[in-house]
C-alpha cells in the first residue's frame, strides 16, 4: 500500500534529489521544444541545403545535416513534438481506460471482476509493439493508429495496480467508517479510494512515457510508424540506416535523443517511486 | 502440486480463447471486401471467383460461425495462405518460428548469464564502485531502443573492426561456428534491455535477502561471505528474478521484430513486418496468434517453476 504524501513535500522531495532534477530539466526542454516547434527550428523541415549534403557539425548545421541537406536539430525538434504527443496520448489513454476499469473490478468484483481481469491477462500477453504492427496492417499507420496500439498494451498494468491498492484500501477502517456515514459506493470510489490509489499510478505512467518513446521508435524504424515527411526520431534513424557506413552522425544523433528522453522519464519515475513508497528506497 | 498444475492449466483455456478472438477480431476490423483482402488479387477477381473465395472461408456465414470455423482450423495448424505467395501460412511459420526461437532463447541466455552474475556483484558490493557501475550502465541500457544498441554494435564491430557478420543467417545445424557468429550482434542487441532489468532484479532481491534473520543468523555462526551468499541467499533471491526471466519472453519477442529486420534474420518477427508492407493479412493474422501463444506458454511455465522453485507457496493447492 502507498499512500500519497501531500504534493508539496513531494515536489520538495524531488527538487532536493538529482537524478529528478534532471528528469524534469530534460521532459520540460523537450516539451518546451515541442509546443515551440515552429518559432524554434532555424530551418524549415524540408529546406534542402544542396551544399551541405551529409554535413556534419557546422555552426550554420550544429546536428549535420541529411542526404537531402535538410537540418538535422530541425527535423529532431520537430520529432520532439511527435515523442511527446505518442507518450502523452498513450499513457493518457492507458490511464483513461485502466483506472476506472481498475476501480470497477475492485468496487464491482464478482463475476465483472473475474471476466475483466481474464481479458486483461489475455491483452498482457500481446507486446504492445506487436499490438503496433498489427494495427498498423489492419488500419494503417497514423499518429492515432500508434498512440492506440501502445495505449491499448497500458490499460492492463493500470488495471491491475489500481485493483490491487483498491482491494487492499477497501479493508481499511476510514472505508469501513464512510459506508458506516451512508456514503454512496460512487462517492467512497471517486473521493477515498481513487486519490489514495495515484501514487503507483503516477509512477506507473511515468514509466510508461519513456517506454511509449521507444515503441515509437522501433515502429518509425521498420517503417511502421508515423510516415514522413513528418519527422519522427524513429522514421530519421530509418532513413539513415542506409548512410550509416558513409555518415554515421545521421544514426547517432536521434538514438542519443530518444536515450536522454527516456533516460528522463525513467530517472523521474524512479525518483517518484522512492518518494512515494519509502520501502523501496535503496533498493531499486 | 499436481492439482495447482492442472489448475492454472484449465485457467489458460479461456485466455487462449480470448487470445483467439481478439486475432480474429482484429483482421475483420479492418475496412474493406475480406474475400479481396484474403486473396491479395486486388481487382483482379470477378464476382464469381470472389464467390467461391467466401465460400472457401465461410466468409458467407454469420461472424460467430466464421470465428468457430476459423479456429477449427487454427487448431489443426490450418492458418490459411499467403496472399502474398500462395505458401500455407502455418508451414512458413514453422520454418521462421525456428529461428526466432534460436534467436530468442540466445538473446535470452546472455541476458541472464550476464544479469545474474553482475546482479550478485552489484548487491554485495553494495554503495560502491561495482554497485555503482553495474546501476549505471543498467540504467542506460533500459533507456536505449535495443535496435539502436544494434546499429551502434554494427557500427562498431561491423563497418569499423569488421570482425563480426551484420546481416543475414547461417542455420547453426548447418555451420555452428558461422552461425553463433551472425547471430552475436543480433542476440546482444535483443536482449541488453532484458539483462538490464534482470540484473537490477537480482540485485535488489538479493539485499532483501541479505536483510533478513536467517542471514544474520549464518553470520553470528561465523560463516564467510560467499557461502552465505551463494549457498543461503541466492536460492532464496532466485524467485522474483525467474519471475522476471520469464516476463522477458515477451519483450524479446516483440523486440524480435525490429532486430531480426535490422540484422536481414529471417524469423517470424521479419516475415510479419514483410507481410504488413505486403498486405499479407492471413500471414500477420497468424504470426500474432504464434507469437501471442508463445508468451502465454512463457507465462505459464514462468508460474510453474516459480512453484516447483518455493515449496512455501502452494496457493492452497
Amino acid at each position: 500500500m502507498i499512500a500519497l504524501p501531500t504534493p508539496d513535500s513531494v515536489a520538495g522531495h524531488l527538487l532536493r534529489t538529482p537524478r529528478a532534477i534532471f528528469g524534469i530539466a530534460v521532459i520540460l526542454l523537450v516539451l518546451l521544444g515541442a509546443i515551440f516547434a515552429e518559432h524554434l527550428i532555424p530551418y524549415d523541415t524540408e529546406d534542402m541545403d544542396f551544399d551541405a549534403l551529409l554535413g556534419g557539425i557546422t555552426a550554420a548545421h550544429p546536428f549535420g545535416t541529411d542526404q537531402l541537406g535538410r537540418d538535422m536539430l530541425s527535423r529532431l525538434i520537430l520529432g520532439a513534438r511527435v515523442a511527446m504527443e505518442v507518450s502523452i496520448g498513450a499513457v493518457g489513454l492507458g490511464v483513461a481506460i485502466g483506472v476506472p476499469l481498475g476501480l470497477a473490478t475492485a468496487i464491482i468484483g464478482g463475476w465483472f471482476d473475474d471476466v475483466t481481469m481474464r481479458v486483461m491477462d489475455a491483452v498482457v500477453v500481446f507486446p504492445s509493439l506487436l499490438v503496433a504492427v498489427a494495427l498498423a496492417a489492419a488500419l494503417g499507420n497514423s499518429l492515432g493508429t500508434v498512440i492506440l496500439a501502445i495505449g491499448i498494451a497500458n490499460v492492463p498494468w493500470l488495471a491491475r495496480i489500481v485493483r490491487g491498492q483498491a482491494l487492499g484500501l477497501r479493508e481499511l477502517d476510514f472505508v469501513a467508517a464512510a459506508e458506516v456515514a451512508g456514503t454512496t459506493r460512487l462517492r467512497i470510489m471517486t473521493h477515498h479510494i481513487l486519490p489514495n490509489c495515484l501514487a503507483p499510478v503516477i509512477v506507473q505512467t511515468t514509466l510508461g512515457m519513456g517506454y511509449a518513446v521507444l515503441t515509437e521508435a522501433a515502429l518509425g524504424f521498420i517503417g511502421v510508424g508515423i510516415q514522413p515527411p513528418t519527422p519522427t526520431w524513429g522514421n530519421m534513424l530509418q532513413a539513415a540506416f542506409p548512410l550509416l557506413e558513409q555518415h554515421p552522425l545521421l544514426s547517432v544523433v536521434p538514438g542519443v535523443a530518444i536515450f536522454m528522453l527516456v533516460l528522463a522519464f525513467n530517472l523521474l519515475g524512479d525518483a517518484l517511486r522512492d518518494i512515494l513508497d519509502p520501502r523501496m528506497r535503496g533498493i531499486q | 502440486m499436481q492439482r495447482y498444475i492442472l489448475r492454472r492449466l484449465a485457467q489458460l483455456v479461456p485466455t487462449l480463447l480470448l487470445i483467439t478472438m481478439m486475432v480474429f477480431a482484429l483482421m475483420h476490423a479492418i475496412p474493406g471486401d475480406p474475400a479481396r483482402m484474403m486473396v491479395g488479387a486486388g481487382d483482379a477477381l470477378d464476382e464469381a471467383q470472389l464467390a467461391v473465395v467466401r465460400r472457401e472461408y465461410n466468409l458467407d456465414r454469420p461472424v460467430p460461425v466464421q470465428y468457430a470455423l476459423w479456429l477449427g482450423r487454427a487448431l489443426t495448424g490450418d492458418l490459411g495462405r499467403s496472399s502474398a505467395n500462395q505458401r500455407r501460412v502455418g508451414e512458413e511459420l514453422l520454418l521462421r518460428a525456428s529461428v526466432t526461437f534460436e534467436l530468442g532463447l540466445f538473446a535470452w541466455l546472455i541476458a541472464a548469464a550476464i544479469a545474474i552474475p553482475a546482479g550478485v556483484i552489484a548487491a554485495v558490493h553494495r554503495g560502491r564502485v561495482p554497485d555503482f557501475a553495474a546501476t549505471l550502465v543498467a540504467v542506460g541500457a533500459v533507456a536505449m531502443p535495443g535496435f539502436w544498441v544494434g546499429i551502434m554494435l554494427i557500427l562498431v564491430f561491423g563497418v569499423h573492426l569488421r570482425w563480426l557478420p551484420t546481416q543475414g543467417y547461417v542455420p547453426l545445424g548447418t555451420d555452428l561456428a558461422d552461425g553463433l557468429r551472425h547471430m552475436v550482434l543480433p542476440a546482444i542487441a535483443l536482449g541488453i534491455t532484458s539483462a538490464a532489468l534482470m540484473m537490477r532484479q537480482m540485485r535488489s532481491a538479493l539485499l532483501e535477502v541479505m536483510s533478513l534473520d536467517f542471514i544474520r543468523t549464518a553470520r553470528a555462526k561465523g560463516l564467510a561471505k560467499w557461502p552465505i551468499v551463494l549457498g543461503h541467499a541466492l536460492r532464496n533471491a532466485m524467485l522474483p528474478v525467474v519471475t522476471v526471466m520469464g516476463l522477458e519472453v515477451g519483450r524479446i519477442f516483440a523486440g524480435a521484430v525490429v532486430i531480426e529486420t535490422l540484422f536481414g534474420v529471417p524469423g517470424m518477427g521479419r516475415l510479419m513486418v514483410q507481410a504488413v508492407f505486403q498486405h499479407d493479412f492471413m500471414v500477420v493474422q497468424g504470426s500474432v496468434l504464434v507469437m501471442a501463444t508463445a508468451v502465454l506458454a512463457a507465462n505459464f511455465i514462468t508460474d510453474i517453476l516459480y512453484t516447483v522453485l518455493d515449496p512455501r507457496i502452494r496457493y492452497g493447492a
